[in-house]
């Protein structure tokens, strides 16, 4: 029951995160996305998903 | 009493719902949130494995390199329904890093992502709602 909950809990968090991050980009005008754009892909560049540990 | 699973699908179906109703994005506005929902997800992996002691400079060299994360690094108590939901995660993030790159590089150099990007991206975005991010 508690993993359930820590599970549970963890999914809750990781959804609202990706809707709060859609209401961040609305708030966004197109014409200053620009430069945010190249920043956040150059943090999505530093990292490594494939190399993430899985369990395995 | 409604069991805590069910309130959970309910309160998922309603985020679903008003996800689906509101605004729609600009093309740009979907690439910054794609990448910004990457790297919040990114780090949300490490945040539901890594002991939490592990902060700073520490976490930001494993975050740069999740190569160098050792057993001793990693919280003892993951079960493996988490680890299952983790993998499908770190699926997801291989392919959303490919195509949020792609979308960037477009916008970088005066171009719109095309719709065929932008479906892809919103794909796998989808897929992250649907297993619980």
């Amino acid at each position: 029951m508690g993993a359930e909950i820590i599970i549970i809990g963890e999914l809750l968090a990781s959804i609202l995160t990706i809707f709060a991050e859609r209401a961040k980009a609305l708030g966004m005008k197109d014409e200053e996305i620009g430069q945010m754009i190249s920043e956040a892909k150059a943090k999505a560049l530093a990292t490594k998903p494939e190399d993430l540990p899985d369990g395995r | 009493m409604v069991p805590i699973r069910r309130q959970v699908y309910i309160l998922i179906a309603l985020l679903m719902v008003i996800g689906c109703c509101t605004q729609k994005l600009t093309a740009k506005q979907q690439v910054y949130w794609g990448l910004n929902v990457y790297q919040a997800q990114y780090n949300l992996y490490l945040d539901q494995i890594l002991k939490p002691e592990i902060t700073g400079e520490e976490r930001a060299r494993l975050s740069a390199n999740p190569s160098l994360i050792t057993p001793a690094m990693m919280k003892s108590d993951i079960s493996e329904d988490q680890w299952k939901i983790l993998r499908v995660k770190k699926d997801i993030l291989i392919e959303l890093k490919k195509i949020v790159i792609i979308a960037a590089d477009l916008v970088e150099t005066g171009q719109l992502p095309t719709a065929d990007v932008q479906d892809e991206m919103t794909r796998l975005l989808n897929r992250l709602i649907e297993i619980g991010g």
